[in-house]
């Protein structure tokens, strides 16, 4: 019979020293799998934190309010142009090229962020802290995380005006310790805004008299003919407006119809022509203008873009001394609309401070001229 | 045969009850861990959403951006439907709708494979876990009377569509992103 090195249990010396091993050696295996769980899942909690964090930030910049305090704020100067888009002068309109760190602030006007701060960061824990350290090599180690929130004027070519804002979120970390660095990439973020911020203005509530040579370009006057001469003139807004809105005017234009003028006058003669307009308030020109007139007995219209024909009446649509006619402004977009429907939208976007002119027809063609005018302006 | 220790040793039933004790332990803190992982990446999926979404919103709402795009070929009858009164917007299903940023490169792609990566940047393999969203945009009309379709009313639609892949489509709501425009 074989024999063994037993214990009083019956368990030999060799199978007791495995045991004691497995034991050991499953315990250092857990301490090290739990050590390694827990790392990660730290840094989870992290990342987690600083996500929430991230689309905290996200949230506070594509909210209209808070930017619109931003905006107005002082220490935010390169955000002047958007302040201006008032100004009849292009190039304080103009945002070509405008970018800069930002000033979060929140809803009620306070300062949340200052990302223009070189030293603003962020904990592990995403703790706010304002003692990062970016130098190379350097670091903070309890202020290791950076965001740097920029906003530009997004444009494809300049003049840049009332132009959609891109902000850009970019993250960054700079720890001396041999800390766990997460992938920073996934966290940056780029959001577009489109108007978010409009400078107040009036809304038009009358007209006031206007001079041809003044507010419409002289190739865009009249001619008199035949000793007819245009006796009403050219009337305005009495408000200047900027495009950065919601606008809705609307008028009625009394348009003679066959038989309501006698010879010597016709309904074909050029005196018989009205026009509305927009227009361009630094220049006085006048840029999108509607023109009624008539053709073979048939009143048409036509829309021309700085002097240029771009639309005409479609045939099976007809308009009358009723018609209700209406440009509509959404943001810089103008629409041609008719009985509240837009049958026209201008390609060209509307990107200055303007006033509606009216040029009706002259007598005794149009007895009442262009009448029932009417203007709203809503925030987008 | 019977297996049993036949010397009454517990060492070996105690080793392997300790390391199923363990590995217990370490599948509890597995899953806790993979619970947060998902979570923090459906956050973080949840930011990139919302800011496309508001930044597609946005460039509807440039007239640039918006007025370049209904142009494109690649939009069909969009432009004609839109900006001719004299077209008969004979378009009865939905359409795609490409979508240019204001610098006139495609935001929204609606070339088959595009689509976006779970942290939101573009892709072109969609649907694949590395792609698994996409962000759709269409247009549709409704005329407005009997007879040839004039200057219809038209809508823009925004849908995201997640690839059923990796079980992101039981984290996230696709139709809390989903939005409807009425262009006219």
């Amino acid at each position: 019979m074989k024999k063994n090195i037993l214990n009083r249990k019956g368990v030999t010396l060799i199978e007791s020293l495995v045991g004691v091993v497995l034991i050991l050696g499953s315990i250092m295996g857990a301490l090290g799998v739990l050590q390694l769980v827990s790392g990660g899942q730290k840094k989870n909690e992290d990342d987690l934190d600083y996500v929430a964090k991230r689309n905290q930030v996200i949230s506070l910049l594509i909210d209209d309010t808070s930017w619109g305090k931003m905006v107005d704020e002082d220490e935010n100067p390169e955000m002047g142009c958007l302040l201006k888009q008032d100004a009849t002068s292009e190039s304080e309109r103009d945002c070509t090229g405008k970018t800069d760190s930002l000033r979060l602030l929140n809803i009620k006007g306070e300062l949340v962020y200052d990302f223009r701060s070189a030293v603003v960061g962020f904990s592990r824990a995403g703790k706010d802290c304002d003692t990062y350290d970016g130098t190379p090599g350097g670091g903070n180690p309890v202020c290791p995380y950076r965001l740097d929130v920029r906003w530009e004027a997004l444009c494809s070519s300049s003049p840049c005006i009332n132009p959609p804002i891109r902000f850009r979120g970019t993250h960054s970390f700079n720890s001396p310790l041999n800390q766990i660095v997460p992938n920073l990439e996934v966290l940056d973020f780029t959001v577009i805004k489109m108007g978010m911020f409009c400078p107040s203005t009036t809304v038009p509530n009358g007209l006031v008299a206007g001079s041809q040579t003044t507010y419409v370009a002289p190739s865009q006057v009249m001619s008199d003919q035949n000793t007819k001469v245009n006796t009403i003139g050219i009337a305005r807004s009495n408000q200047v407006m900027v495009p950065c809105r919601r606008i809705n005017m609307s008028f009625v234009e009394d348009m003679p119809n066959a038989g309501d003028v006698s010879a010597p006058y016709y309904a074909i003669d050029p005196e018989n022509n009205a026009s509305v307009a927009i227009v361009n308030e630094g220049t006085n020109t006048a840029v999108y203008e509607f023109v009624r007139h008539n053709i073979g007995g048939v009143n048409t219209y036509e829309l021309r873009y700085n002097g240029v024909t771009v639309f005409n009446k479609p045939n099976w649509l007809t308009i009358d001394r009723s018609t209700l006619f209406q440009f509509k402004i959404v943001n810089g977009l103008v629409k041609f609309c008719i009985e509240e429907r837009c049958y026209h939208y201008f390609p060209e976007k509307l990107d200055f401070p303007f006033r509606f002119s009216f040029r009706p027809a002259a007598l005794p063609y149009s007895p009442t001229g262009i009448s029932g005018v009417s203007t709203s302006m809503t925030d987008l | 045969m019977t297996i049993r220790n036949s010397r009454g040793s517990l060492i070996f039933p105690m080793v392997i009850a300790l390391m199923i004790m363990i590995f217990s332990i370490f599948y509890f803190y597995h899953n806790a861990f993979m619970v947060r992982k998902v979570e923090d990446q459906r956050l973080l999926s949840v930011g990139g959403l919302k800011a496309l979404v508001v930044s597609t919103k946005a460039l509807l709402n440039s007239p640039h951006a918006f007025m370049t795009s209904a142009q494109l070929t690649s939009n069909g009858s969009f432009w004609n439907c839109l900006n001719n009164p004299n077209f008969n917007c004979n378009v009865s299903t939905e359409q795609d709708f490409n979508l240019l940023n204001e610098d006139g490169t495609l935001y929204v792609d609606m070339t088959a494979g595009r689509g976006y990566t779970p942290t939101f940047e573009s892709c072109d393999s969609y649907p694949s876990l590395a792609c698994p969203f996409r962000y759709e945009l269409k247009w549709f009309r409704e005329c407005v009377g009997p007879g040839a379709c004039y200057s219809p009313d038209l809508f823009i639609r925004g849908q995201l569509v997640i690839a059923n892949i990796g079980g992101l489509k039981n984290l996230i709501n696709p139709e809390s992103y989903d939005f409807l425009v009425k262009v006219r």
